[in-house]
């Protein structure tokens, strides 16, 4: 994994993010300055007149005696172009000592233990810049290995031990999954794909931030390749439990329903946190369109994830109840723009407890159905006759329609008697209607004749309801 | 709803805030001494319409407390001044001190006049000094001629050891000797007491036993190091209290027949009040204390917290700057405040910086004092506040507007002046917050040590600032400093703790 | 005034001692005011009291005369005067009065002979006028100099020790009495008297370095006393007080201060060391980093050297022109960093080997 750039000098910010002096502070600029070459221990100020640039600077004994002979120092690095000085905790004080650094654009590292073992150490990445970079890798795989297979983990160490460049792991919609959005900003550093359990992509791991050394994005490249495992497996793993969650909580209504006495059922319910007692309210989410089988299985595992409250697969959409809660509708109606999949919403009646749980789940599916659009709640308490019939669904009932009106359809050229019709069926009386129509109630007597002549029978109550939901649906069709 | 009074040598106003910000405010001519001119102030204030229409009291009587008690009523009427305009002849009615039963607090800023200082006992424990030196070195003849003072052996090291046992003979000879002479005031010093008070509490002791009634004042409450001005300090504090007592003696009287139940404060001159028993014991903590209410004053009128502030009355141009809402302090000593250091002995409070101009001999003093505020502050807005602030014929109120010279000309441009500027003072006044301070040097030989010293520093703190006034559960501290003395022992500190809190 | 109408370069004042020839209680303001141009402590206790001390003396007794060193007969014995150890202890555990008298009285017991002047040790605040009170106390002139042209914390820190003076005999008295008489090598006087001072109550009258006239007038910074009076009257401009010149480094605000360690045992200097950080107002916007202790210095300007001692390093305040005590800076005080440039005989290589930084651990490469 020797790609271009590992062999090059190594630079201040690598000797401190995650390199040799990670335990130092950096004060002064921010981008960390260039690379470094020689070291240098200064024990008096005077040594700083002889260095060599992008060598860096270790100060002890006399030139480390306090902030004031620590900022000659800077100066005199200032001068000499030096890479950087290394100075002890207790000669530094960050506020003022610090604002110098930044102020010449000198990199102050500021370290805890004794400045000669830090010299060695600098020393060494500079002489052997490859395998200080090698040491990274290793300790990160080290990191990655302890981590386990939690994304959140993972991408976690990543952004600590990648001091100075931030890791995401974002899916294919740009959706951050896990780590820091400042990831996605500029240009990446190194980006490497996720695969998923079955080989497909998942995700892409990328990680931004300043290229600080010609070295560091094949670094990095390195060691988002280590990740790249732990997360398949995190993102198998997780697939797993949510599938199994998921077909668990929809048996077990199921069981419930079937049985709301069966004590194992009440057991595992109360276990998941869902309510068995006491007055209860149902809820039920139905995608609009329909979805098939498969689908609402995928989609499962999200929209459960998607509400603080139990949501299950149930029939042709999921469903949930819980105790009654001020806070439920506005939840509810919340809810839609965080699905997967759009849906339109119900909400029962109050129950009593899980044996009142079949009828509210009817009664909050019946809602879900008269709700009808994607983005609607309706409350079953507040379903009438008109909202029912507001659901009807106008594209699977047309042609059916059609048909039962055929004989009225083909004789009625200018549409009256079809809007007769209908005004009659909705009002329940010739007058009624004659007033709504704006006629006079014998041409509706005489309207109602002609339909008649063509075989339709009113008083008839099974040919009545067709012929109500017929015109109705017709009536919706054509935008009336 | 708080009152703010400020009895100034011209005028009396009186300023009613709520929440901090002035509701109404009136000003009467000082005449017949504070007590009657506050008098007069409040039944101004009370037929003031502005306060009834911001209290919506209509015409009704209010709910206040009842009139003062019956005995106090006549022992007003037997010195007070009857003849006065604006003051009633006979005892409040029921209800008339209704528009104030809702008050916090009652705070006075007051100069006592340096024609009531009374001699005092002055005593001090430690070697004898040159002349040039000892006690009452520098005084005005009117409070040395018949005081009396004494220096005994005695007295602490900075490190807390006795430099020589307290002469307690002699101290009695002393306190035996004054109270013959008919004197009650003492002021007792001793070398070393902001680290040890040991020897000022047991001459305490000796003189009470000496002189029934006493009222002694030590110097350690005053615990700055530095013996002449801890003295001056002390013998100033003590020369005030016969005064200050009456001062809160009557002040407390005529709020009580205003129906005005609440405490009685009085405006320290450093920033903060006090409560009317801690003045009687400590009036030189309010002394003068006219200049900082104004300045505070100034800054909350204007409705910023730090500003560069004119006072102008109709004696004097006062400058000074106020920074996040206290007046900065100057160098001490006190010596820059006028009416406050009698015959300009040097006093160790830390006073706010002021400088002054008489107009209109002194515009170019003037001038040159805003430049250097303005240098010293720079970017700070200019607010002109006191008696005297508008142009005469602007202004309404009770001042003779007859020969007041033209402030604002004379200031020049940049110079806001904010609402209610002639109230500066009572509205400074009315806002402050109880407030104390422990000043001592410690003597800590580890850290840990020291801490418990700063420990006992910041109780005795609280205490004092309830003593002064604060509800105790407000009582909290406001800061903590602590600053080694060089070219002595190590591990010598000087400690200062200041205190603050609420009334009520 | 008492020279001439014309307004002179104060260079060409520093060797002219005979501006005013004596010290009354009437010049005795201008001399405080003027010993405070460049010294903190206006407002303590301490000066007060000695300015007290003084003008009961002068009103008392009359006028001190002022002489040149050169005007005294060549064999005439001259000591240096001046207040050791704490201003805050003497403000607190005042004189009574004959401390000086004792002190130069034991000195003279132990060299054999009396004292005809009292020179400055240096001219400093309460150190400027202490040497004026011994002067009134034994009826003997005042000399116009002193004996470092500024402020050194150590006592061998002095243009008498570079003359080849030594501070020893030198006899001490203290506000209880106590009088001390210290002979010995001038190296060792420091750590000799710092103790007895503490034992004596925090502050003495020291007469050292005791001198012959002629010797004297080869090794003091001549003039100062009348250069302060002078310095002292209104209206003078600061640099009166500053013969050898003065420069402003830079105007701006301290935006931190930073204590030093705690000093272990045995320490040499009478205070923990101190760093004043100060961000220039506009121009370049430098950081200053001031190193003191007791007094400032060494100056740096963004890391490189811009003043050293023995120059004087002084932080003025913008608020009200007076000089801030070291301990009592600030962070948020606008100030000035001055420097003055220090006598002649400082800028020399035993000059600098005496005062200068490395005396107190600075080492700055050369």
């Amino acid at each position: 994994m020797s790609a271009a750039g590992w062999e090059s000098a190594i630079t201040v910010a690598e000797l401190v993010h995650g390199g040799p002096l990670g335990e130092a502070v950096l004060l002064g600029p921010r981008d960390g300055g260039g690379e470094v070459r020689d070291v240098r221990i200064a024990d008096r100020l005077e040594v700083l007149a002889s260095i060599t640039p992008h060598t860096a600077v270790v100060l002890t004994g006399a030139a480390a005696e306090g902030g004031w002979a620590v900022e000659m120092a800077l100066r005199r690095a200032w001068e000499q172009a030096a890479a950087c000085v290394v100075a002890p905790a207790a000669a530094v004080s960050a506020d003022s000592t610090g604002s110098l650094a930044v102020r010449l654009g000198v990199p102050l590292l500021v370290v805890s233990e004794d400045p000669l073992i830090t010299a060695v150490r600098i020393a060494t990445a500079a002489a052997r810049p490859a395998a200080a970079r090698t040491q990274l890798v290793a300790r990160c795989a080290q990191e990655l290995a302890r981590a386990g297979t939690s994304a959140r983990r993972v991408v976690g160490v990543l952004n600590a031990e990648l001091a100075g460049a931030s890791v995401a792991l974002v899916d294919a919609a740009g959706t951050v999954l896990a780590g820091s959005r400042a990831g996605l900003a500029g240009p990446p550093l190194a980006e490497v794909a996720v695969p998923g359990p079955g080989g497909e992509e998942l995700a892409r791991l990328r990680a931004a931030g300043p290229p600080r050394s010609p070295g560091w994005p094949a670094v990095v490249a390195a060691v988002l390749e280590l990740a790249v495992a732990p997360l398949t497996a995190w993102a198998a793993r997780a697939r797993l439990a949510a599938a199994r969650e998921a077909a668990f909580g929809s048996a077990l209504l199921d069981r419930l329903l079937r049985d709301p006495g069966d004590e194992g059922a009440l057991r595992d319910a109360a276990a998941l946190g869902w309510a068995v007692h006491g007055p209860l309210v149902a809820y039920v989410l139905r995608p609009v369109p329909p979805l098939a089988p498969e689908d609402l299985a995928r989609h499962t595992p999200g929209v459960a994830a998607s509400f603080d409250r139990p949501l299950v697969r149930h029939e042709d959409g999921w469903a949930g109840w819980c105790p009654p809660d001020p806070g439920l509708d506005a939840a509810l109606r919340a809810l839609p723009g965080r699905l997967p999949a759009p849906c339109s919403a119900g909400l029962s009646g109050v129950a009593d407890g899980v044996a009142g749980l079949g009828g509210a789940l009817a009664d909050a599916r019946a809602a879900s159905v008269v709700a009808g659009s994607a983005g609607t709640l309706v409350r079953a308490d507040e379903v009438g006759p008109a909202q029912l019939l507001a659901a009807l669904p106008v594209d699977t009932l047309a042609a059916p329609a059609r048909a039962v009106l055929a004989p009225l359809l083909a004789a009625d050229r200018d549409g009256v008697l079809i809007a007769t019709l209908a005004a009659v069926l909705d009002t329940g009386s010739p007058t009624a209607a004659a007033e709504r129509l704006g006629v006079h109630r014998n041409t509706v007597a005489a309207r109602l004749d002609r339909v008649r002549a063509l075989g339709f029978d009113l008083e008839e109550p099974a040919q009545r309801l067709a012929l109500h939901l017929a015109c109705r649906v017709l009536r919706e069709e054509r935008g009336q | 709803m708080r009152l703010g009074v400020d009895a100034g040598r011209v005028a009396t106003k009186v300023a009613a805030l709520r929440d901090g910000a002035l509701v109404v405010g009136v000003s009467v001519p000082a005449r017949g001494g504070v007590a009657v001119s506050l008098r007069r102030a409040l039944t101004a204030l009370r037929e003031s319409p502005a306060l009834r229409d911001s209290l919506h009291l209509g015409d009704a009587p209010g709910l206040g407390g009842g009139p003062g008690p019956r005995g106090s009523a006549d022992r007003r009427d037997s010195r007070g001044s009857p003849g006065s305009p604006g003051v009633r002849a006979s005892a409040p009615g029921p209800g008339a001190g209704g528009p104030y039963g809702g008050a916090e607090a009652v705070v006075v800023t007051a100069d006592l006049p340096a024609g009531e200082l009374e001699p005092v006992g002055v005593l001090r424990i430690g070697a004898p000094a040159h002349a040039a030196l000892g006690p009452l070195a520098g005084w005005p003849e009117r409070v040395r001629g018949a005081s009396r003072t004494a220096v005994v052996r005695g007295g602490h090291t900075l490190t807390g050891f006795p430099l020589a046992p307290l002469d307690r003979d002699a101290v009695r000879a002393f306190a035996a000797e004054a109270g013959r002479a008919g004197l009650t005031s003492f002021a007792v010093t001793a070398a070393g007491s902001p680290t040890s008070a040991a020897h000022e509490l047991a001459a305490a002791a000796l003189i009470a036993a000496e002189v029934p009634g006493a009222r002694i004042t030590l110097s350690y409450e005053f615990g700055r190091p530095g013996l002449r001005e801890r003295e001056n300090s002390a013998v100033l504090n003590a020369a005030l209290r016969p005064a200050a007592e009456r001062l809160a003696d009557e002040a407390g009287d005529v709020l009580a027949r205003a129906g005005i139940g609440a405490p009685l404060c009085f405006a320290r001159n450093a920033g903060g009040l006090v409560g009317a028993e801690y003045y009687r014991r400590y009036p030189v903590v309010a002394h003068a204390s006219a200049a900082g209410s104004a300045l505070a004053g100034a800054v909350r009128l204007a409705g910023v917290d730090s500003a560069i502030v004119a006072d102008a009355s109709p004696r004097e141009v006062r400058l000074g700057v106020v920074e996040a809402g206290r007046p900065r302090p100057g160098p001490g000593g006190g010596a820059d405040l006028p009416g406050l250091s009698p015959g300009g002995v040097p006093l160790n409070m830390s006073l706010p910086m002021l400088r002054r101009a008489v107009l209109p001999a002194g515009r170019e003093e003037l001038l040159e004092g805003v430049a250097a505020l303005r240098r010293a502050a720079p970017g700070l807005p200019s607010l002109l506040v006191g008696g005297a602030c508008r142009k005469a014929g602007d202004a309404g109120g009770a001042d003779r507007a007859g020969e007041r010279p033209d402030v604002a000309a004379a200031l020049g441009p940049d110079w806001t002046v904010p609402a209610g500027a002639e109230l500066a003072g009572a509205v400074g006044a009315a806002a402050a917050q109880v407030s104390a301070e422990v000043e001592r040097i410690v003597y800590a030989t580890g850290r840990a040590e020291l801490e418990h010293e700063l420990a006992d520093a910041r109780d005795e703190a609280l205490a004092r600032v309830v003593s002064a006034g604060a509800a105790p559960g407000s009582a909290r501290v406001a800061s903590v400093s602590r600053n080694p003395l060089s070219y002595l022992p190590d591990g010598l500190y000087r400690v200062r703790v200041v205190a603050a809190g609420t009334t009520g | 005034m008492t020279g001439g109408g014309v307004e002179d370069d104060p260079r060409d004042r520093a060797g002219d001692a005979a501006r005013a020839n004596a010290v009354g209680a009437g010049e005795l303001g201008f001399l405080a005011a003027g010993s405070r141009v460049f010294a903190p402590g206006a407002a303590d206790s301490s000066f007060r009291a000695a300015r007290e001390w003084a003008r009961g003396l002068l009103t008392a007794n009359g006028p001190v005369p002022l002489v040149d060193a050169g005007e005294l007969p060549p064999d005439a014995m001259v000591a240096a005067v001046s207040l050791v150890g704490s201003t805050t202890a003497f403000g607190e555990y005042l004189p009574g009065g004959d401390e000086p008298v004792r002190a130069v009285r034991a000195l003279e017991g132990r060299l054999g002979e009396r004292i005809a002047a009292v020179v400055p040790l240096n001219t400093a605040a309460e150190n400027a006028l202490l040497p004026l009170v011994a002067a009134a106390s034994l009826g003997v002139p005042l000399v116009d100099g002193d004996g470092t042209g500024r402020v050194f914390p150590l006592l061998e820190q002095t243009t008498f020790a570079l003359g080849g003076v030594t501070p020893a005999p030198l006899a001490l008295a203290g506000p209880l009495g106590d009088v001390v008489v210290v002979d010995s090598a001038a190296q060792r006087v420091e750590e000799l008297v710092r103790p007895l001072v503490l034992a004596a109550g925090g502050w003495v009258v020291a007469a050292c370095y005791p001198a012959r006239a002629g010797k004297l007038a080869e090794s003091l910074v001549p003039g100062s006393v009348s250069r302060l009076v002078a310095a002292g009257r209104p209206g003078a401009p600061r640099a009166v007080a500053a013969p050898y010149g003065v420069r402003v480094l830079c105007s701006g605000r301290v935006t931190a201060v930073e204590q030093g360690p705690e000093p272990g045992p045995g320490r040499r200097l009478p205070s923990r060391p101190a760093s004043i950080l100060v961000r220039e107002h506009g121009g370049l916007a430098r950081l200053i980093r001031l190193e003191a202790y007791n007094e400032i210095l060494m100056a740096l300007a963004d890391g490189a050297v811009a003043a050293t001692a023995p120059d004087q390093i002084c932080l003025i305040s913008t608020a009200d022109g007076t000089v801030v005590d070291v301990d009592r800076a600030a962070a948020g005080m606008d100030v000035e960093v001055v420097v003055l440039r220090a006598a002649p005989a400082w800028h020399t290589g035993a000059g600098r080997a005496l005062g200068g930084p490395q005396v107190f651990g600075l080492g700055v490469p050369g």
